[in-house]
C-alpha cells in the first residue's frame, strides 16, 4: 500500500505544496484553503509539512458521531455534507492536522491517489510511495550514516 | 465583481489623523506600471516633489505587491517598499522576499500608502478588511526578533510581520525593514522613515487568496516556468550554496571587495568561501513559492560567536569578511544575525565600517575621533561598531548617517565606495564592466540590483550578438554593447520587481524569461500582454524613475563611480590592470535609452512612453 511520508529535513518552507493544494481543490491560490500546511518555527529554523497522515486506526474516523469520515484505500476521507461541524476530529487528531473552513474541516484526500503536492515539491520533502520502498529508502539512509560514523 | 491578478484595492493610512481607508487601484497603475515597484514609483512620483523631506509627514511609505504575488508563479513572494530616501533625498526602495508580500496580497491589497506621523509608537495590524493602528509603546526599543514574537502572541500565530529594530527607531540611515526575522527590504534607509513616523511595523494576516482569469493555462505556464528555472545551468550551485558561492568566483575573477576595494583578492579566501560557511548550515531555506531555495538556516553551536540565523548572503560574507579583512566565518555569521536583530542593512553598514577602517589607516580618523583604534580584521571592534551604529552611541552616531555623510564631516570622500551617496555592493566592477555602468545609472544610487547584468558572463557570444549587437557584450572586460545590455537588464528587472518576481529567477538564473512573465500575466489578468508590452512597461518605469531623479538635479556628472574604480588599475589577479571606462559606456547607454548627452530623457521619449513631466 502507498503511504504519505513527510521529510521535514528536506523542506525549504517555500509553500509550493500549499499553493498547489489550494489550486487542486479550489482552482484559486489560497493557503487558507490548503490541506497541507508548512508549520514554521522561524526562530528555531524549522519548516514542517503538516497534513493528514491517514492513520490506520484514525481517531477522527473512530470518533466522528455521524460517520462523515471513513477510510478509502490509502486515504482517510470526509463527506462535508454529512459533517455536523462538531469539531470532534479537531479535538482527537494527535497532530493538529485538521484545518477548519467555515466551521467544518477541510482535509487531504490524497487527490484520489495522485497527490499534487508530491509532484510539485522541489526537494522531495513529501513522498507518496509503496510502504516497502519508503522503508528501504529510510533504512539505506540510516545505514549510510552509521557506516560513515564507523 | 471578481478581480483577477490584482486585488484592485489600495490601503491608505494616515498616522497623524489615525485614519485608514481604501481606494480602488487606478487603471494606470495596473496597466502602465503593473504594480509592485512600478506602481510604487508612480505613486511616489505623484505624491512627492523636490521639497518633500524624507522625515516629513508628507513623505509616504508605499508598499507594493505585484499581480503575480501569491499565485503559483515561481519565485513570486516579493514586495517593494518605496519612499523618499534619507540617504540622498531621492528615490528609495527596498525589495524583500519571505512570506510578508503574499500575505498582504491575500488580505486583498495591491499597495499600502502610509503618511503622517504617529504621536506615540504604533504598529499596523491588518486582518483582511479589518485594519487597526495599534499601540506599540511596549515594543519600542525592542529588537526585531523580540518584537516579532510579542506581536505573534498578541495577535495571531499566523501573521507575517515586517518590522524595524532599534536602528530604524534611531533614524539610522543604514537601517532597513525586516520581515520573517531575516529577510530585509534594505539599502536606502527605509527603516529610518518608519522610525520617523513612530511606526514599528506591519503585521498582516490574509485569507482571501488570489484568483486568476484562466487557471488551467496559468498553471501549465507556471509549471513550465518552474521546470525552466530548475533546468537552468546556474540553478545547481545557487540552490546548494546560495550567494556565498560567489566568494571563490569573485576572488578568482578579481571582483571581490577586499579592504574597502583597495584589493580584489583575499589571501585567506579558503576560510570564508562557500564551503567554509556550508559547515554551519542546518537546512536550505526558500522564500515563498521559490524552487531556488538559495538561503539557509545556520547555527554556530558554541564559543563566543554562538548564534542562529538565516543567510548569509554574499554581501555579508564579503562585506563583513574580505571587505574588513575578517577571516572568521563564525564572527561573520554573528554579525549577520546582529544586523537582522537591530534592523540594520548588512551591505551599507559594512560599507560604512569599511570606509572608517580605511580612513583610519590613512590617518583621517584617529583614536580621539573614534574612541578606540581601528584595524583591519579586528572582529571585536566591528561588533562594537555595529551596536554603536544601531544605538547611535559615540562614533556610531557619525556612521549612522552613512559613509558618505561621515566623509563630508571628516574628509576621505575618495574612500567612500558610493554613487549618489548610496554605497555599492561588494562586487568590484573593475572585474565586470557592465556592473560598473549599472552602478552608475541605477535609479536609487549605488546599486547592483537595478540591472544585475550577469548576462555579460552568463550569455554566449552568439546570444549576446543577437540581443545586444556584438559578441563583445559577453566579454566581462569589454565595454562594447554594455549600454544595450544594461538597458535590457534594467527593463527586465523593473518588470520582475513590478510583477513580484525575484531578481535571481530573471537576471541570474534566466529560466524565468520575459515570455513566461508575459504569458503568466495574460492568463492571470485576462488582459493580453506581449513580451514587447512588458519590455515597454519596464522602459516606462526606468524613465519615470529617471525623470524623478532629474527633477532632483541628477545629470551625467552624478552617473559616476568612485575614483578608485575609474582610475586605479585593479591590482589583483583575475582582472589585473583593469579600470572601468565609464564614459563611452554612458554614451551608448544614453543613446539606447533615448536620453540626451547629459542623461536627461528627451521629450520625444517621454511622449512615446506617456510620461507627463
Amino acid at each position: 500500500m502507498k503511504v504519505l511520508v513527510v521529510q521535514p529535513e528536506l523542506c525549504t518552507g517555500c509553500r509550493i505544496c500549499e499553493i498547489a493544494c489550494s489550486f487542486s481543490k479550489t482552482r484559486s491560490f489560497n493557503p487558507a484553503e490548503s490541506r497541507i500546511k508548512i508549520v514554521k518555527i522561524e526562530e528555531e529554523g524549522i519548516d514542517f509539512p503538516l497534513t493528514c497522515l491517514h492513520c490506520e486506526d484514525a481517531p477522527c474516523v473512530e470518533n466522528c458521531p455521524v460517520g462523515a469520515m471513513w477510510r478509502d484505500g490509502s486515504a482517510v476521507v470526509l463527506d462535508r455534507d454529512l459533517c455536523l461541524g462538531c469539531k470532534v476530529c479537531l479535538m482527537v487528531c494527535p497532530f493538529g492536522a485538521i484545518t477548519l473552513k467555515n466551521g467544518k474541516p477541510i482535509k487531504c484526500d490524497l487527490c484520489g491517489g495522485d497527490p499534487f503536492c508530491v509532484k510539485v515539491c522541489p526537494t522531495g520533502a513529501i513522498i507518496f510511495e509503496d510502504e516497502t520502498r519508503v522503508r528501504r529508502k529510510k533504512a539505506r539512509e540510516y545505514i549510510k550514516k552509521v557506516v560513515e560514523v564507523v | 465583481m471578481v478581480e483577477y491578478g490584482w486585488s484592485d484595492r489600495i490601503l491608505k493610512v494616515d498616522l497623524t489623523e489615525m485614519t485608514v481607508k481604501t481606494i480602488s487601484t487606478p487603471e494606470e497603475i495596473k496597466l502602465q506600471y503593473l504594480g509592485g515597484r512600478g506602481g510604487n514609483s508612480k505613486i511616489l512620483y505623484d505624491m512627492t516633489d523636490t521639497h518633500t523631506h524624507p522625515f516629513s509627514e508628507e513623505n509616504p511609505i508605499i508598499i507594493g505587491v505585484g499581480p503575480l504575488v501569491g499565485t503559483f508563479s515561481p519565485s513570486s513572494g516579493r514586495f517593494t517598499v518605496t519612499t523618499k530616501s534619507p540617504v540622498n533625498n531621492m528615490l528609495c526602495d527596498g525589495n524583500s522576499g519571505g512570506h510578508f508580500g503574499p500575505e498582504l496580497k491575500y488580505a486583498g491589497y495591491d499597495h499600502v500608502i502610509i503618511v503622517g506621523k504617529a504621536k506615540k509608537p504604533v504598529y499596523l495590524y491588518i486582518r483582511d478588511d479589518d485594519v487597526e493602528i495599534r499601540d506599540a509603546s511596549h515594543l519600542w526599543g525592542k529588537d526585531v526578533w523580540e518584537t516579532d514574537k510579542i506581536i505573534r502572541e498578541e495577535t495571531d500565530e499566523d501573521v507575517q510581520c515586517a518590522l524595524i529594530g532599534p536602528a530604524g527607531e534611531n533614524l539610522v540611515v543604514t537601517s532597513c525593514l525586516i520581515n520573517n526575522l531575516t529577510r530585509a527590504a534594505g539599502k536606502c534607509g527605509v527603516g529610518a522613515v518608519f522610525g520617523s513616523k513612530k511606526l514599528k511595523g506591519i503585521a498582516v494576516r490574509g485569507t482571501k487568496g488570489v484568483s486568476v482569469y484562466d487557471p488551467e493555462k496559468f498553471m501549465d505556464e507556471a509549471l513550465k516556468t518552474l521546470e525552466d528555472i530548475i533546468n537552468d545551468p546556474a540553478y545547481k550551485n545557487l540552490s546548494k550554496y546560495g550567494t556565498p558561492s560567489l566568494m571563490d568566483i569573485a576572488n578568482a575573477q578579481g571582483w571581490l571587495t577586499t579592504y574597502n576595494c583597495q584589493r580584489t583578492y583575499f589571501e585567506k579566501i579558503d576560510k570564508i568561501n562557500s564551503e567554509a560557511f556550508y559547515r554551519y548550515f542546518t537546512k536550505t531555506k526558500a522564500c515563498f513559492m521559490c524552487p531556488i531555495h538559495c538561503s539557509h538556516f545556520y547555527v554556530v553551536k558554541s564559543g563566543r560567536f554562538a548564534t542562529f540565523g538565516e543567510g548569509p548572503e554574499y554581501e555579508a560574507t564579503a562585506g563583513f569578511g574580505s571587505n574588513l579583512g575578517i577571516d572568521d566565518p563564525e564572527a561573520i555569521l554573528y554579525m549577520n544575525t546582529l544586523c537582522n536583530k537591530f534592523g540594520l542593512d548588512v551591505m551599507t553598514t559594512a560599507r560604512a565600517i569599511g570606509w572608517a577602517m580605511e580612513a583610519y589607516e590613512k590617518g583621517i580618523l584617529n583614536k580621539d575621533i573614534v574612541g578606540f583604534e581601528l584595524k583591519w580584521g579586528d572582529v571585536d571592534r566591528v561588533i562594537e561598531l555595529i551596536r554603536m551604529i544601531a544605538y547611535r552611541e559615540g562614533f556610531g552616531d557619525v556612521l549612522a548617517e552613512g559613509a558618505y555623510a561621515a566623509a563630508k564631516k571628516y574628509g576621505g570622500e575618495e574612500y567612500v565606495i558610493h554613487t549618489k551617496g548610496l554605497p555599492h555592493s561588494m562586487s568590484d566592477p573593475r572585474g565586470k564592466k557592465a556592473y560598473g555602468l549599472g552602478y552608475a545609472v541605477a535609479s536609487r544610487g549605488g546599486d547592483h540590483l537595478r540591472a544585475l547584468p550577469t548576462a555579460e558572463y552568463a550569455f554566449s557570444p552568439e546570444r549576446a550578438e543577437k540581443m545586444f549587437g556584438t559578441r563583445e557584450a559577453a566579454n566581462r572586460f569589454s565595454i562594447k554593447g554594455k549600454g544595450r545590455l544594461v538597458a535590457w537588464s534594467e527593463d527586465v528587472a523593473a518588470v520582475g520587481d513590478s510583477l513580484g518576481i525575484c531578481r535571481f529567477a530573471t537576471n541570474l538564473i534566466y529560466g524565468f524569461s520575459v515570455e513566461h512573465m508575459a504569458n503568466l500575466l495574460t492568463y492571470a489578468t485576462g488582459k493580453v500582454f506581449t513580451q514587447d508590452d512588458l519590455m515597454r512597461i519596464g522602459e516606462r518605469i526606468i524613465n519615470l524613475e529617471r525623470v524623478y531623479l532629474v527633477k532632483h538635479g541628477v545629470r551625467r556628472k552624478d552617473d559616476t563611480l568612485p575614483k578608485r574604480w575609474l582610475s586605479e588599475p585593479n591590482p589583483c589577479p583575475g582582472a589585473k590592470g583593469q579600470v572601468v571606462e565609464l564614459e563611452p559606456m554612458l554614451d551608448e547607454y544614453y543613446e539606447v535609452r533615448g536620453w540626451d548627452k547629459d542623461g536627461v530623457p528627451t521629450k520625444e521619449k517621454l511622449k512615446e512612453l506617456g510620461i507627463e513631466v
